[in-house]
């Protein structure tokens, strides 16, 4: 479940945010929103992906570094949220 | 037994830690405001100091004798850490290199390289020895040390105490909202108190520290604390509020709760202090390059005429930003020699390459607080609403907090909420700048990368054109912003006859200072040679560059290194170390101008921080009852008989109305009379009547017998403060003549131009009564109608014509009574010596005839800070007076063949020993 979640928000980060980049540079702790990757707006538009493909709602406290910044803490975080 | 073996244990350690704090608290007795305390003078200290010691032996002994060995255990793992050791030695003597740079220099203030620097980098030595659970709480200590220092214990006290109540609501047993509710009600009673509506016991110093404590840090903790996204306890909390740094740099209220918790001791140690070290670098360098655009580049609205002074007042006035930029950095830097390893607060925001990447790099922290707290709830509350529409709706929504938050940022620190349209039109504009760049981005998105290539040419040729964009329009807007109206900006604009080859010329030339900056920031994006992966390189590696910066500093901060580089980079580099304000804020300052600044072009300007400190009843002369109207061209005189107080010195006027000794009006036989006329440096603003120059030369003149003709020296001081050189002609020859002076001594200094400019401004053309200066202003195109802003600019030019001929009407004045007339020349504050203008001046007054001593040299023994009454009034002090009375009176003796004193031949030769 949570390995199937990893590579479902790899392959949307990879697809959305990241043309062209080589995969396998992004691994599962790759920080996102401290590493600049994930901005304001990206982050915004992850969580509505995240809110859609899992059918789960994120807090607005929730949109932050401590729960959005890797992979393992999205999937974790989406997890948490459908157990 | 047990018990017995952990008394003894507890014993030893608390005779050791108690007795360190005694000695310590002796030795920085100074530092934090307890010298006082320890007999007259600190006579005391020793005593004490080595009681603590001696104490703290006493715990070692028995620490060692009952074989616990806690302090062995303890130094043990340090002093076997070769390498830590090492890295630590290079951190303590970068510290100390930056803590002497940034005094030579008088950085900020002396709350700031005294008292806060000294705390810190003794703090930081003793801090990083303690074990790690200690940390924290020495931390809460060191910060109150630092208030102690700065406020003194009342205000310290009081500013604990509101802390702690206000702190203490928040962890209340009660519901949340009730908790808000009454946070809501203690800040109505602050904000009425702030206002002035309800009287309170502390001073009006704490109100600007109070307000960066808790403003906004309250907002953020309450959040956090709410959604429980930080540990909390009494620890944490205080020292999150408490900051060291922040008893110096009000403006710095932002720091996020879980971040500053987050990011304690997340990574090694060395490499958290070694980075500190770094932000405080960058801090010493934004500061100094501040100085020198502000003493040497700024200009204000008034010298605005062309496409290049237009661009000049723009780009200056938008770089003050330095100083905000410097003091974060080196804010940011102090924290993380204690453990807080935060991000940067400010990201190269001058090469944004767009309207939302520089909301996000000119100050991430604010960002990420509106972000957090009102922008990401404001859009996930509209679920329903579609994205465009939800992005719209917060983004306006940020920046009118942002707006509304600077405005409330402003009364706490000043004391008044700012509403001005200027500021309103700002915050609008770049709300919606933000906001179509966002739109923009969310449709067709933003290049990332996760390992950074080497940018083509191609690339960073795009970038800076953008990053060029984004810097003229913030340029523009800035100059929006510091504008007192939107009247006054369009005239601003107006008025600069702007050319097409002069703008395409400036743009080429912005393009290519950022086109370098960019290829060298990019440069410094890509991985090295030496560390190709890009990860971190070796502690020492990454530590050789800022210690290397700081070495150069330091010799540079040496006179005798300075000196080798040649006299103008000497004289620029003896310049930057000094801190003084700009030309034109030293003259509003000197003009009492400072009383009515309320609008924002002060937010850059050290002005209001000096006018924070100024007491209420420190006010100008002429606004002192110790001033007559006069009803003519004067306006105004000193009250003759005067008994009274000014700026809290002792104010005594004679029958005449001069501050000075009771004369007759006739010289009586065989005395020597000289006049003197000038402003309130002569007439002794600030200082007691007998530390006054005037009354030491002539002391002195009395003193020392020269065996000459003359058997009394009197000097009547006809000085009025705020008097220009057109009122002192009207006072020369309505009222000094009448006393029958042998010499006039005509007191100016290098802002005399900008006063009498100022006046003129001011006052109706049909009300000046010399046909000399309306036929000046005459021929300047200046007219009785006129707007001031446009008089300024027509008359401008020839305010040197003017100071000509008033020096030639006192010189033809003089003349026809058989006057000796003397110029004297002095700087127009301690550390302000404008040699070039004085120069000038000298030039005009010997043209016109005045036997001319220029002393611009008067206050060269001294920094300046020490020879000013206090930092809010620029005079000198009692020390400052005596090194004009020192240089007058060796002036007098070096020119006695021009001088007729009537001394002896015997005087001459020892004038080149007056000194």
């Amino acid at each position: 479940m949570t390995e199937a979640t990893k590579a479902t928000v790899k392959d949307y980060i990879l697809r959305e945010f990241l043309p062209g980049e080589n995969p396998a540079a992004l691994t599962d702790s790759t920080p996102l929103i401290s590493g600049g990757i994930l901005d304001s707006l990206s982050t915004l538009k992850l969580v509505t992906f995240l809110e859609e493909k899992f059918g789960v709602q994120i807090e607005a406290h929730e949109a932050d570094v401590e729960h959005l910044d890797t992979i393992t803490n999205i999937a974790a975080l989406v997890h948490a949220k459908k157990a | 037994m047990m018990e017995v073996w952990n008394l003894k244990k507890l014993l030893s350690l608390y005779a050791l830690v108690g007795g360190l704090a005694i000695a310590l608290l002796a030795a920085g007795a100074d530092l934090i405001g307890f010298a006082s305390l320890l007999g007259e003078n600190g006579a005391w200290r020793n005593h004490f100091f080595l009681l603590g010691l001696v104490i703290a032996a006493i715990g070692v002994t028995t620490d060692f004798a009952f074989g616990e060995r806690l302090l062995f255990a303890w130094l043990r793992p340090i002093v076997r850490d070769w390498q830590g050791l090492a890295k630590f030695a290079s951190l303590i003597a970068q510290l100390g290199l930056l803590t002497v740079i940034m005094r030579l220099c008088y950085l900020e203030h002396h709350a700031f390289y005294h008292q806060v620097m000294s705390l810190t980098f003794y703090g930081f030595i003793i801090h990083h020895l303690l074990p790690r659970a200690w940390r924290l709480h020495f931390f809460i200590l060191l910060s109150l040390a630092g208030l102690l220092s700065v406020f003194g214990f009342a205000d310290s006290a009081w500013l604990l105490g509101i802390s702690l109540v206000l702190i203490g609501i928040c962890h209340a047993p009660i519901p949340f909202w009730a908790r808000v509710t009454i946070l809501l009600a203690a800040g109505g009673f602050l904000t009425a108190a702030r206002f002035g509506y309800v009287a309170v016991p502390w001073t009006k110093a704490i109100w600007p520290i109070l307000a960066s404590m808790f403003m906004f840090r309250f907002i953020i903790y309450l959040y956090d604390f709410k959604h429980h996204k930080a540990p909390v306890g009494l620890v944490n909390t205080l020292s999150y509020f408490f900051l060291l740094p922040n008893v110096a740099f009000p403006l710095f209220p932002v720091v996020d709760y879980s971040a500053f918790r987050r990011t304690y001791y997340n990574e090694d140690e060395y490499r958290i202090y070694q980075t500190g070290i770094k932000w405080m670098l960058w801090g010493v360098l934004h500061l100094l390059l501040y100085r020198y655009i502000n003493y040497y580049w700024v200009i204000g609205p008034e010298k605005v005429h062309s496409t290049y002074t237009l661009v000049q007042y723009m780009v200056s006035n938008y770089l003050l930003i330095l100083r905000l930029t410097g003091q974060f950095h080196l804010v940011v830097g102090i924290l993380h020699l204690f453990g807080f390893n935060l991000p940067r607060i400010m990201d190269v925001f001058l090469l944004s390459t767009g309207f939302t990447d520089y909301w996000r790099r000119v100050n991430v922290y604010w960002k990420d607080f509106i972000q957090k707290v009102f922008y990401y709830p404001a859009y996930f509350r509209m679920r329903k609403v579609g994205n465009t529409a939800k992005l719209v709706v917060a983004t306006l929504l940020g920046f009118l907090v942002t707006w509304f938050f600077h405005a409330y940022q402003w009364f706490w620190i000043r004391g008044a909420f700012m509403l001005s349209l200027p500021d309103i039109l700002f915050w609008l504009c770049m709300g919606l700048l933000v906001l179509t760049n966002s739109l923009y981005e969310a449709q067709y998105g933003r290049k990332r990368a996760l390992v950074k290539g080497a940018a083509t040419l191609r690339e960073i040729a795009s970038k800076t054109l953008r990053a060029t964009g984004v810097f003229v329009v913030i340029s523009l807007l800035w100059s929006l912003w510091i504008s007192p109206s939107v009247s006054e900006w369009f005239d601003l604009l107006k008025s600069a006859e702007v050319t097409l080859p002069e703008l395409a010329i400036t743009l080429l030339v912005v393009i290519a200072g950022l086109g370098s900056a960019m290829l060298v920031y990019e440069k410094s994006l890509q991985p090295s040679a030496a560390n190709p992966h890009g990860g971190a390189p070796a502690f020492f590696r990454f530590a050789a560059p800022t210690a290397a910066a700081i070495l150069i500093l330091y010799f540079l901060a040496q006179p005798t290194y300075a000196f080798r580089l040649g006299a103008s980079a000497s004289d620029l580099i003896a310049d930057l170390k000094t801190d003084r304000l700009n030309e034109r804020d030293a003259a509003l300052l000197e003009r009492g101008y400072y009383e009515n600044l309320t609008n924002v072009s002060t937010f850059n300007s050290q002005l209001w921080e000096l006018y924070m400190q100024k007491p209420d009843d420190w006010i100008p002369l002429e606004e002192t009852s110790a001033v007559r109207q006069t009803h003519d061209f004067r306006k105004y005189e000193l009250v003759p008989l005067l008994n009274g107080t000014v700026k809290h010195a002792p104010f005594i006027t004679n029958r005449w109305g001069m501050r000075d000794d009771d004369y007759e009006q006739m010289p009586p036989a065989n005395t020597y009379r000289i006049a003197m006329i000038g402003a309130s440096v002569a007439q002794g603003s600030g200082v007691l009547h007998e530390e006054s120059f005037e009354y030491l030369v002539e002391k002195r003149l009395n003193q020392e017998p020269r065996g000459g003709k003359y058997a009394k020296y009197e000097i009547l001081n006809f000085a009025v403060g705020g008097y220009n050189i057109l009122q002192q002609l009207a006072a020369l020859e309505n009222k000094v003549f009448d006393f029958k002076p042998d010499m006039l001594f005509c007191m100016s200094h290098t802002r005399d131009e900008d006063r009498l400019f100022k006046f003129l401004l001011e006052t109706p053309f049909q009300a000046i009564p010399y046909e000399g200066v309306r036929q000046i202003m005459r021929t300047a195109g200046v007219t009785a109608d006129m707007k001031t802003n446009r008089a300024a600019k027509l008359l401008e030019p020839y305010n040197g014509e003017i100071m000509s001929w008033a020096y030639q009407r006192i010189v033809e004045n003089c003349r026809a009574r058989g006057v000796v007339p003397v110029w004297i020349c002095l700087p127009s504050e301690p550390g302000l010596k404008d040699t070039k203008r004085a120069a000038s001046l000298a030039a005009v007054a010997a043209e016109a005839g005045f036997i001319v001593l220029n002393l611009i040299d008067a206050y060269d023994s001294a920094p300046g800070a020490y020879l000013q009454v206090t930092p809010w009034d620029k005079h000198p002090n009692a020390k400052g007076h005596r090194l004009i009375a020192n240089r007058i009176y060796a002036a007098l003796l070096e020119n006695q063949d021009k001088i007729p004193l009537g001394f002896s031949g015997a005087a001459k030769l020892s004038a080149s020993k007056a000194e």
